[in-house]
């Protein structure tokens, strides 16, 4: 069964009396595992999708299928919980909490689901910590880190509840070249370790060269979907 | 919760300034609404201490006829049988240390070129003393004594608009209960500087065996004025005074026994208006902090944008992120309140252990009851801290709904976008 189903989504925002159509109907299939690229130019609805995928967001028209379950009639606190259990998300800018430690971030995401057993949340942040190669960072705060280990810790945040689907936008932007590449390469091991499914946006030519899945939107609407 | 106390806490220490700012303001506001309470009921304490002290003792004893007709002084109505009447009141109540008959009447007083009239009272010499603090009041001369008749006591300012002194003469005129005028001649046996300016200005006293030859009375009373065990604070003395009353008026009937609860209603509605203006005050301080809070916590949701975005985008719930906020306005509020209740029991401390110099604060002016000078103490008032802590709290956690809800209401596509 596909995790994800998009169906002729279409996204319109309106502006004064001008209205921006953001996507254009457009449909895919995202499988289990997959390590899927979204690429084009700026404006061109990378993150609208990305927000609808996430739930962060509903479409104007079509419909989103995870795992079978329509989401399109799905109140806003049912999209909330939805993302709570199963989507996780790494930003461009990290996005960490400043005044929790690295292990407190990666753990926040279970502290969101109100679990209630403390060591095995520290014990599950802690092996996730180690999957990205920061264990001994644990007691740091995010501003002791490089722009890198931040993002490393983000990842690790975003796989800590064994989400359907992890989403990120951009998430190299911010990194020079060489990082960018170490951590590509850590959410593909990632992927084939742990058959997270990866779907993220960039323009970066090396980190689309490391999906094994490409697909192109240009002005709203869906281009090219290339599986390598 | 845990984890969105820990955020909160951590974000309330993070903006050290931001917190230690706002914290300042209510801990003054609620610091100097419990010092002026304390200064405020301390005021009270000597006020209430002075009239008991100098003027209307603990409880008065009178006839209810005595009391519809009290403006006019009359020499009629006065308490049956005083020497029973007090007997009947020292055993009504162990708390009761004294009791003493007085009569007052109004005279004229001449320094043989001037006239003024006064309000005298005619007193039993030891057992007045047992009652009031006026002997301790002495400034010249001594206090009236059975022993040396034709001895009056006059207050300090009346001794100087007469011109006159200790061992000089004095003529002294009133009616009569036989409807006519008698004059004698006292003289100044002592000056008396008491806390109550009307004393001061135009009190007389004299001894009962004077009176009786001056107004052609046979040991008349108009009141039994009635002295007790000093109370710990302003509230038990005025319980105690009650207690006193009920008893003795149990004890004595037909008469009618006030308490100083009742002689000095007047001063005590005034009290009630005091205490409200003071926290009067308390509100517009605790305002200006509403608006601190309400700043800090605004300046914290904007700084913190992306983060409330990065929460909802985990599944925070509105509700949960509206908590967050307002748990940090709660904790500031919280430092702020205990700083205040700190600066108000450290200012308290000073106003109950060493006092301030009253004549620096209110200078010369009647304050009605307050002594001109010595030193003004303050008193503890542990439901006075517990009011100004709550307050602090509640006025925090008002200002930080504010914001919080703001937040709550931010789209998280918009949050995760700002920059």
């Amino acid at each position: 069964m596909n995790v994800l189903e998009l169906k002729d989504l279409t996204k319109i925002y309106s502006k004064g009396d001008n209205e921006v159509r953001a996507l254009d109907g457009v449909s895919m299939d995202v499988e289990p595992g997959e390590f899927l690229a979204v690429v084009g130019p700026s404006g061109s609805g990378k993150t609208t999708l990305l927000n609808i995928i996430g739930c962060l967001d509903k479409p104007s028209s079509g419909r989103v299928v995870y795992e079978g379950a329509d989401l399109g009639a799905a109140t806003q606190q049912q999209l909330s919980d939805y993302r709570k259990d199963r989507i996780s998300f790494i930003f461009q800018s990290y996005n960490l909490i400043p005044v929790l430690t690295v292990v407190e971030n990666v753990e926040l995401p279970l502290v969101i689901e109100k679990r209630r057993d403390k060591a095995a949340v520290r014990a599950k942040a802690l092996e996730m910590l180690a999957a990205v190669g920061l264990e001994g960072k644990a007691d740091r705060f995010p501003r002791e880190l490089s722009g890198g280990q931040e993002q490393r810790v983000a990842i690790a945040r975003a796989l800590v509840k064994d989400p359907s689907v992890v989403l990120a936008d951009e998430p190299t932007a911010n990194l020079d070249s060489r990082t960018a590449e170490e951590i590509v390469d850590l959410m593909k091991s990632i992927n084939a370790s742990r058959g997270a499914t990866f779907v993220f946006s960039t323009h970066d030519k090396l980190v689309m060269q490391h999906a094994r899945r490409v697909v192109t939107i240009r002005d709203g609407r869906l281009v090219a979907d290339e599986r390598r | 919760m845990g984890a969105l106390w820990k955020i909160a806490a951590r974000n309330v220490l993070r903006h050290k300034r931001r917190t230690v700012i706002t914290g300042v303001v209510m801990s003054v506001g609620i610091g100097l609404f419990i010092m002026m309470d304390s200064v405020l009921v301390g005021m009270d304490r000597i006020t209430l201490d002075n009239m008991i002290d100098y003027t209307e003792s603990v409880a008065k004893v009178r006839t209810p006829e005595y009391v519809s007709n009290q403006l006019g002084t009359p020499l009629d109505y006065g308490v049956p049988d005083p020497e029973a009447a007090m007997r009947a009141i020292m055993a009504a109540d162990r708390r009761i240390t004294a009791v003493a008959p007085r009569a007052r009447f109004v005279a004229n007083v001449s320094n043989y070129e001037d006239s003024l009239p006064v309000v005298a009272t005619a007193v039993d010499p030891e057992l007045d003393a047992r009652v009031f603090k006026l002997p301790e009041a002495v400034v010249s001369g001594s206090w009236l004594s059975a022993a040396e008749p034709g001895d009056v006591v006059i207050g300090s300012g009346l001794a100087e608009e007469l011109g006159v002194e200790v061992g000089d003469y004095l003529v002294v005129s009133a009616s009569t209960v036989y409807e006519n005028v008698n004059a004698d001649e006292y003289r100044v046996g002592g000056v008396v500087f008491t806390p109550m300016p009307y004393i001061n200005d135009s009190g007389l006293f004299m001894a009962y065996g004077d009176a009786d030859e001056l107004l052609g009375t046979d040991g008349f009373a108009s009141e039994l004025v009635v002295a007790a065990a000093r109370a710990p604070s302003l509230d038990a003395t005025l319980a105690d005074a009650d207690g006193i009353a009920a008893r003795a008026g149990a004890a004595l009937p037909g008469l009618r026994v006030d308490s100083i609860t009742e002689l000095a209603k007047d001063y005590l509605a005034m009290r009630a208006m005091k205490s409200k203006f003071s926290y009067m005050i308390i509100l517009v301080v605790l305002l200006i902090a509403a608006v601190g809070i309400v700043n800090t916590i605004l300046m914290s949701v904007y700084a913190r944008i992306r983060e409330i975005g990065v929460l909802r985008a985990y599944g925070m719930s509105p509700k949960d992120i509206r908590r967050l906020f307002t748990l940090e306005g709660l904790l500031v509020g919280a430092v702020g309140s205990l700083g205040g209740v700190l600066l108000g029991a450290l200012m308290d401390w000073y106003f109950v252990e060493v006092g301030m110099s009253i004549g620096a604060v209110i200078g010369s002016i009647d304050m009605g009851g307050l002594p001109l000078t010595g030193t003004l103490y303050g008193e503890w008032n542990p439901a006075t801290m517990v009011v100004g802590f709550a307050f602090g709290l509640v006025v925090a956690f008002v200002a930080a709904r504010i914001p919080a809800k703001r937040a709550a209401r931010l789209e998280v596509t918009d949050a995760l976008r700002f920059v």
